[in-house]
């Protein structure tokens, strides 16, 4: 039997997400009707991929319940007495249950590796999220600065040390407190160890990625299960090797418009992944951001309208190298798009050499 | 919140104690904890219902998810709408299976699934508008206006933790500065936020305002946490441009801010002619320690005998209190009582009904404000009524009581069951304030009604500014034997009866 410390170091963001790796390979297709419907009621106990993590896995052959496709509609519709197994019937249609055990029939035999041992340390349970290329993880958090300048920062407003006040006298006593290091507007997001970025929604940027790890975040929501304040800055640690840290001014400039003002208007889940949307002045971006094959690649893929006049990116000239793009005129650090490049447009941003 | 530790112990107490229904009394209100799946945190920062009748929850640590209840406290299935983390849910609005509104630490947000596959798509910002220091405890929550817009309270920051060197929104050196502080906009403020995110900053003074609710004659409620400028946790009226005591938040009122002075060093009887005061006051210790979420039971008796009465959660505690309002003299006032005090954990932060009225869940976090308590549960109605002070009105010369049994009249005729005391609290940069200035008050004339449903107590010196707390005697019983569950109120004189 597992053992309690195990089940709970088990526990994955339980996760249905729509399940499909969006990378920089060929469209996947769409999710059938029975996997739509495993990943929104079954994947919670049995896993996004059937392996099992409260309920058992389906992948093996070990049948508790029977294994024919009439034996899984029944065991579905009534559910499992006393082992937390729902009468799915009161719940979902009987289409919605015929597509579910087809899926589950199929799943039959495929002996992934349990569930359990699979999810273990990619779980909101402890301190330490984690998701997936499957099943990317997206947290807004505080989040380090990882070395990013004020140069980037433009949009924020600079904390300042301040008076001390004591609050057992009511007045200022004698020295004064600094801010700690730590931007308030993140988006983390994990792909697993292949990739992990932090987005700015203040600054509507990608200000760093990683790979190898996702986020330490005990100091902001207390060790193990939580409920302790662990210290006082609330600032999660990045966990694994960088691989890119922007750095200099915003590099987009828009052909005839001084404006780049950010506006973050938020963001949509492309077959799970995210998709981040904002405006740099008058120009709406949409901006999905995938592993690429290698860890640390990021394949930034961006969708803009309103840039009439095309898009010049002006790197900066340390960062250049690492980033490519499909389309365009490169002439050293400064990309040119035009109007039509500019409509659609990837960035690939490599790790930095070592 | 209040910075207030639970120790683990004596929460461990509570919960054995509160387990046991009081003795030879049928159970009125059954609690049950709802099980989620272990591989979820439930820090509960949300809670709705679909028009459908599936219950949604929102949390800090998972995302949102969604299930019908089930008779089984441990079979609800549970399905994730959202397993994004979003900055720490602190509100929820359900607008339908396909669209919920939340408000988090950054930002108010509209998730929908546009697909309608039951798993959400689209995560789009409606208002950003407040700022952002770095410090954990910039909480906020919200109400539905009603025409498709939002109130939101927003917290300060707290002295337990940092700001960042890079802020979201102007940072004010002197904002920074006290207990409770607002080094940002606008911490401390209730703000208005229309249907196309227009942010209107609408009163201030707040400290730590984690309860909003709109009532059914559509005045706006805001619960606060004791602690500076805060002697015992309010429950207020809001009313716009109203300033309600704390005053960190007046850093960002240009008319204040461009008198240069510095709001922690007003004197406090300054601040005090400034401060519209609370309409409760919920006592710290042996009343609540930490209000939350307020209801309004419009269940039309489904829920018990209190329909129209304001229900509030206790994050330090073990508790739901009720709450009975009046307006005197053209101002809101009222009592407090305990409501339901056994098989409760803490953390009780946001409540909602169920769409029968006959269930009210009670989503649980307490968040590093002490031992954890994150988790569900939910309160129904047996059908038995509890004996019980139903209200407490003010009268010109004392207060009228009504019972929801008949009283054992003899007993309730008797001015020693009737303890009686007046106190108030003081508001300075302290945290809390004993009470002060507390003198006991007697009983006088007692009539009780021939029916036993109702009593009016004479009451000699009352003045307004003072809490009135009542005692009753345990000898005060009902008609047929049941022992008052809760005998203990604290009705707030704001007026007298003209």
């Amino acid at each position: 039997m597992t053992s309690l410390p195990i089940l709970l170091a088990a526990m994955t963001g339980l996760a249905p997400l729509a399940a499909v790796a969006a990378a920089d390979a060929a469209p996947v297709p769409p999710p059938s009707p029975g996997r739509t419907v495993f990943v929104t009621y079954c994947a919670t106990c049995h896993g996004p991929e059937g392996a099992g993590l409260i309920g058992p896995n389906l992948t093996d052959t070990v049948f508790l319940h029977g294994g024919t496709r009439e034996d899984i509609v029944k065991t579905i519709s009534k559910g499992v007495d006393g082992k937390g197994m729902p009468a799915w019937e009161s719940i979902l249609n009987k289409e919605q249950i015929s597509q579910v055990a087809d899926h589950a029939f199929a799943l039959i035999g495929k002996n992934l590796p349990s569930g359990m041992v699979a999810a273990m340390g990619k779980t909101t349970v402890t301190p330490f999220p984690k998701g997936s290329a499957v099943q990317p993880l997206l947290l807004r958090t505080f989040m380090p600065t990882q070395g990013v300048g004020d140069e980037v920062l433009p949009h924020y407003h600079r904390g300042l040390a301040a008076a001390k006040y004591s609050p057992e006298k009511g007045t200022d006593v004698a020295g004064s407190v600094a801010p700690v290091e730590g931007l308030t507007s993140g988006i983390a997001v994990s792909f697993g160890d292949g990739l992990a970025y932090c987005f700015d929604a203040t600054e509507c940027r990608l200000l760093y990625t990683w790979s190898g790890g996702f986020l330490d975040m005990t100091k902001y929501w207390g060790a193990g299960a939580g409920g302790s304040r662990a210290g006082n800055d609330y600032v999660p640690v990045v966990m694994g090797t960088p691989a890119y840290v922007t750095h200099g001014a915003e590099p987009v400039e828009i052909p005839g418009s001084a404006d780049v003002t950010p506006r973050f208007t938020g963001y949509r889940k492309v077959r799970g992944v995210p998709q981040l949307e904002y405006h740099l002045g008058a120009v709406a971006f949409a901006q999905l951001i995938t592993p690429g094959t290698a860890p640390g690649v990021a394949i930034c893929a961006i969708t803009t309208s309103g840039a009439v006049k095309g898009l010049v990116y002006h790197f900066d000239p340390q960062l250049s190298a690492q980033i490519t793009c499909d389309k365009g005129r490169r002439d050293g650090a400064v990309l040119t798009l035009d109007a039509a490049a500019a409509a659609a447009f990837t960035l690939t941003i490599v790790p930095v050499a070592r | 919140m209040n910075v207030h530790i639970i120790p683990a112990a004596l929460s461990a107490a509570a919960l054995v104690l509160a387990l046991a229904v009081p003795l030879g009394a049928e159970e009125s209100y059954h609690v049950e904890t709802i099980s989620f799946p272990p591989t979820v945190v439930p820090e509960i920062g949300g809670l709705g219902f679909t028009s459908e009748g599936e219950l949604v929850v929102a949390m800090r640590r998972f995302g949102i998810l969604m299930a019908k209840p089930t008779a089984d406290p441990a079979a609800f299935p549970w399905r994730a709408f959202s397993s994004d983390l979003l900055h720490n849910i602190c509100g929820l609005q359900v607008v339908s299976k396909r669209e919920l509104i939340v408000s988090s630490m950054d930002e108010l947000t509209r998730i929908t699934d546009g697909d309608g596959d039951g798993i959400a798509d689209s995560y789009q910002t409606i208002c950003s508008a407040w700022g952002m220091s770095g410090n954990y405890h910039e909480t906020n929550t919200i109400a539905p206006d009603g025409s498709g817009g939002w109130w939101m309270a927003i917290g300060t920051a707290s002295h337990n933790g940092s700001v960042f060197t890079n802020t979201r929104g102007e940072f004010s050196p002197i904002g920074r500065r006290g207990r409770n502080f607002s080094a940002v906009p606008w911490k401390g403020w209730i703000a208005h936020i229309d249907a196309k995110g227009a942010f209107t900053p609408w009163a201030k003074g707040f400290r730590a305002p984690n309860g909003i609710a709109v009532g059914p004659d559509g005045k706006l409620w805001v619960t606060d946490n004791q602690g500076d400028w805060r002697g015992a946790s309010p429950l207020f009226h809001i009313q716009k441009d109203h300033f309600y005591g704390h005053p960190s938040s007046l850093v960002w009122e240009p008319a204040f801010a461009a008198t240069g002075q510095d709001p922690l060093m007003l004197p406090v009887a300054e601040i005090e002619a400034m401060r519209t005061p609370a309409a409760v006051e919920f006592p710290e210790g042996f009343m609540c320690n930490s209000p939350s979420e307020p209801i309004f039971d419009q269940t039309g008796g489904r829920f018990g005998p209190f329909a129209g009465q304001m229900i509030v959660g206790d994050v330090a505690g073990t508790r739901l209190l009720r709450v009975m309002l009046e307006e005197v003299d053209g101002v809101m006032q009222g009592a407090c009582v305990h409501f339901v005090t056994h098989g409760l954990r803490a953390g009780n932060n946001r409540l909602i009904f169920s769409p029968d009225g006959a269930t009210l869940f009670t989503g649980q976090t307490v968040r590093g404000w002490g031992a954890p308590s994150e988790s569900l549960q939910r309160v129904t109605f047996t059908g038995t009524v509890p004996f019980e002070v139903k209200t407490m009105s003010l009268r010109k010369d004392g207060f009228a009581f009504t019972f929801t049994k008949p009283v054992d009249r003899t007993a309730a005729a008797d001015p020693t069951c009737w303890k009686l005391s007046k106190y108030h609290f003081g508001n300075t940069h302290n945290y809390g304030s004993p009470p002060l200035d507390t003198m006991a008050l007697s009983a006088g004339a007692i009539v009780v009604a021939p029916d036993g449903l109702s009593a009016t107590v004479a009451v000699v010196g009352l003045e307004t500014g003072r809490i009135v707390q009542v005692d009753l005697d345990p000898r005060v019983k009902s008609a047929d034997g049941a022992t008052l569950e809760h005998p203990q109120l604290c009705y707030k004189v704001n007026r007298l009866r003209p």
